[in-house]
């Protein structure tokens, strides 16, 4: 005898987050299941420590988890879910900037292990960005997000992003120059 | 100035860079870190309401009780007046106070829903 919960894996992402509003953990287990992996990516393209990603990807989790209910429209999770990671991020930041910048990474962190050459050399270039460049950088490339959406998720006048992402990409291509060669790149 | 190819460049290194990361047991320390919220939440909520019970009863514990008693009384009180006999046995779960606080209740809920239509 199958139970209703053994076909989540299989049931379409809206159906999974309309139960999880209900309070169904095993619903909200098979949506942290399937989002762990694009949340944990971008908080390791914004922090550049993969186990603080780690831990800020679990505290994004939890406030989901917190907020679900509040959330009127089962399709508006995936932007939604969006928001809690940037605003985790942003709180981070700010709590480390109270701090005098402790923490601050400096690409030494970074794991050598588990990571392609190409993933690290792209984290330590980040890395080298300012946090809201960096930030603005990762929600456009990384995400695909437009630059009014960007503006939109981080309260940043329009200006300040279009500026920071031109800025951004113009080091970041000087620091990865060298990928420019290689044709598996240029034909992805 | 970035030129299109050089967007093109970041944007397929951003791409190459989008791992698929397997579980890592990471769903289950967020699931057991939910689970312990809602354990310290659920704790909270009943020694704040101990607490807050603890504290009414101390404080207005008899007076509460005599104004529930009142109450009580109030509510139970027949409004019309059948005597002793079978009627009014047969309609004293209706011909009280409380039962007429009920249907008022009721009926405004149904003239507000209609109003509002259905909301």
């Amino acid at each position: 005898m199958h139970k209703a919960q053994d076909y989540y894996p299989e049931c379409p992402e809206v159906f999974l987050v309309s139960l999880a509003r209900t309070g169904d953990r095993k619903a909200f287990a098979e949506l942290v299941h399937r989002k762990q992996s694009s949340i944990r990516n971008l908080m390791r393209r914004c922090c550049n420590d993969y186990t603080l990603a780690d831990d800020l990807s679990q505290q994004v989790f939890l406030k989901v988890w917190l907020g679900i209910r509040k959330l009127r429209e089962a399709v508006a999770f995936n932007g939604w879910l969006r928001r809690v990671a940037v605003s985790v991020w942003l709180q981070h930041i700010r709590k480390k900037d109270a701090l005098g910048g402790a923490g601050e990474m400096t690409g030494n962190e970074l794991p050598q292990h588990d990571t392609t050459g190409m993933v690290l050399d792209l984290d330590r270039a980040l890395v080298k960005l300012p946090n809201q460049v960096r930030l603005c950088v990762v929600l456009s490339y990384h995400e695909g997000m437009s630059h009014g959406e960007i503006a939109k998720l981080t309260h940043m006048p329009l200006g300040t992003v279009k500026s920071h992402i031109r800025n951004g990409a113009q080091q970041l291509q000087q620091l990865l120059s060298a990928y420019g060669n290689q044709p598996e790149v240029q034909n992805t | 100035m970035i030129t299109d190819n050089q967007d093109q460049l970041l944007q397929s290194v951003f791409a190459e860079a989008r791992q698929n990361l397997d579980d890592e047991a990471i769903t289950s320390r967020i699931m057991a870190k939910t689970r312990r919220v809602l354990y310290m939440l659920a704790a909270g909520v009943l020694s704040i309401a101990v607490v807050l019970a603890v504290g009414i009863w101390l404080i207005f514990g008899m007076p509460l009780l005599e104004f529930a008693v009142l109450i009580s009384q109030f509510l139970t009180m027949t409004l019309i007046d059948l005597g002793e006999g079978w009627l009014a046995l047969v309609f004293m779960p209706v011909n009280n106070i409380a039962s007429l606080v009920v249907v008022t209740a009721k009926a405004i809920h149904l003239g507000w829903k209609k109003v509002l239509g259905g909301y």
